[in-house]
């Protein structure tokens, strides 16, 4: 659909004008609305991922690259606007840094950061990790294997006291 | 933190705290916000992730936060525990995002006590913290959200790098992983017709402007949300800084609309609020929009001190308590939207007769024993 207005851009503002009981229905390309001072406040803000990342399609040969760990390649993170990982911003750096500059205006990040004593962490994600093989070894009735990592969680949970909130 | 100290019947039964208008310009600003979106190291994010490692960030993250004082008394709920009904009234009560209010065993809420910070688990985040104040008050809600996440950072491992800062699925929010807003009432700059230039300066600074619920939502009652557009490169304190700047830029430029419209259309502006106030306060049924928008005029009133008898929380709960959610929440069954129109117009009639008008409320106190 082309603009009403000029008839030469497509049409991309749908805009209903309500004048004497009369609704009248308005396409526009996006310069003929901004002309007739139509700019809704919560139209999609022009600086949305998508669009950046339409704006940089020129760079084809990146789209073949892709993230070891969880297999997202640059195109599909081009599609959807999503990573599929931490690892993705390792992955996809070259493409990453020039991108991030264009949205925050900076790639280099001035904040806070996290604390560095994770050992409790660690821990649990062992114990969530061995509760997945421990109903796995009980779904294929492996109770002997099933028992031998009941022995390690509980032992896992004893040493650091992890088990104490939930 | 339990299993479920509050249901959503008992969370119905009155305003989120931070309606009570408690902060600096509370007229004007209806809340301030503070999120953080933060993901788990070594886990795929939500959407490209299995079942399994989902339920896995989920059981982390519950972890951290049954370990959080921030949340130490409060509750827990996962979504496909709750109906639909349950998950709009939070979609509306701006504790969950559309995107989270689906049925699904591997996303939650956990929601601290009075409401004022909450995280949801699993959304586009593995989570996403956060904090809302009552009026211009975004500084206390950073300092609110900053400490939970301390201490689920003691808990957790967040994905971070010291290059990039907090790895977010979506890279408009790497680097802090902050958006700090607030919901700010804008009438004399509608009415003057001088908001397209105002939002296209706040855009200019670097900031957005979005409709009552955040991105891609409409605007209703001259209520805009103002928000940072950027996290990386810019400190945390910062970003909240410049944000309170231009808020209170923004606020100027309303107070002279409005004095403008009160120097040269005061007739105009007192009929608009009395009317408004007038509707409000005898219809017999009234759609969410139309409030939304009377409530906007009777708001101005407030501001310009055309009428009194309202208070500025009545005002923020009667837009919030009324929507279609919370009506059918409060009294217990489904409506149809006419069904809700009757039972919303006989509620706020009820709410402006308890709010101190003693003239002619007789009619109104009458009405709408329903709750």
């Amino acid at each position: 659909m082309l603009c009403d207005n000029c008839g030469k851009e497509p049409a991309r503002v749908h805009y209903k004008e309500m004048k004497d009981n009369e609704i009248t229905e308005l396409h526009l390309c996006e310069k003929c609305a901004l002309e007739k001072g139509i700019q809704l406040p919560h139209k999609k803000q022009p600086f949305m991922i998508s669009n950046i990342l339409a704006s940089m399609a020129e760079e084809v040969g990146s789209d073949i690259i892709r993230c070891k760990t969880c297999g997202l390649t640059y195109r599909e993170f081009r599609e959807c606007g999503r990573l599929g990982c931490a690892d993705c911003y390792e992955a996809f750096r070259e493409q990453l840094k020039p991108l991030l500059r264009r949205i925050h205006g900076s790639n280099i990040h001035v904040g806070k950061s996290p604390r560095q004593s994770q050992d409790v962490f660690e821990k649990r994600r062992q114990i969530e990790n061995l509760k997945i093989e421990l109903s796995r070894a009980i779904e294929r009735e492996d109770f002997e294997k099933a028992a031998e990592i009941r022995d390690k969680i509980k032992e896992l949970e004893k040493g650091e006291g992890v088990a104490g909130d939930n | 933190m339990r299993g479920s100290l509050v249901t959503i019947e008992q969370m119905a039964k009155n305003p989120s705290p931070w309606l009570a208008a408690e902060g600096e310009l509370a007229q004007s600003v209806v809340s301030s916000r503070v999120r953080l979106a933060r993901n788990i190291e070594g886990l795929p994010y939500a959407h490209r992730t299995s079942e399994e490692q989902l339920k896995q960030s989920l059981s982390l993250a519950r972890q951290a936060i049954a370990g959080a004082n921030s949340l130490k008394t409060g509750t827990f709920m996962l979504m496909s525990d709750l109906d639909d009904l349950d998950r709009q009234f939070l979609v509306e009560r701006h504790l969950i995002s559309h995107e989270h209010a689906e049925n699904s065993p591997t996303r939650a809420i956990a929601i601290g006590e009075n409401e004022m910070i909450s995280v949801m688990i699993n959304e586009e985040d593995h989570l996403r913290l956060q904090s809302i104040q009552s009026g211009f008050q975004v500084m206390e809600a950073w300092r609110l959200v900053d400490r939970l996440d301390n201490e689920l950072d003691s808990n957790l491992k967040y994905a971070f790098s010291y290059e990039w800062g907090y790895l977010s699925a979506c890279p408009t929010n790497t680097g802090t992983g902050l958006r700090a807003s607030m919901l700010v009432h804008l009438p004399g700059l509608i009415l003057t017709k001088q908001i397209e230039k105002v939002i296209h300066s706040i855009t200019q600074m670097g900031l957005a402007v979005r409709g009552f619920f955040g991105e891609g939502s409409e605007v209703v009652g001259n209520l805009f949300q103002i928000s940072n557009r950027t996290s990386l490169g810019t400190s945390e304190i910062d970003i909240v800084q410049s944000l309170e700047k231009v808020v209170r830029q923004v606020l100027e430029y309303e107070k002279r609309a409005q004095d403008i419209l009160l120097r040269n259309a005061r007739f105009e502006i007192e009929d608009k609020v009395w009317r408004a106030y007038g509707i409000l306060k005898y219809c017999r049924k009234v759609t969410w929009k139309d409030v939304m928008s009377y409530a906007s005029a009777v708001r101005l009133g407030l501001c310009l001190g055309i009428l009194d008898g309202v208070s500025v929380p009545k005002l923020n709960e009667m837009i919030f308590m009324t929507q279609p959610a919370h009506l059918q929440k409060q009294f217990g069954r489904k409506m149809d939207p006419a069904d809700r129109d009757i039972v919303r117009a006989e509620m706020i009639r009820r709410m402006l007769a308890e709010d101190g008008n003693q003239a002619n409320s007789g009619n109104a106190a009458q009405t709408g024993e329903a709750s």
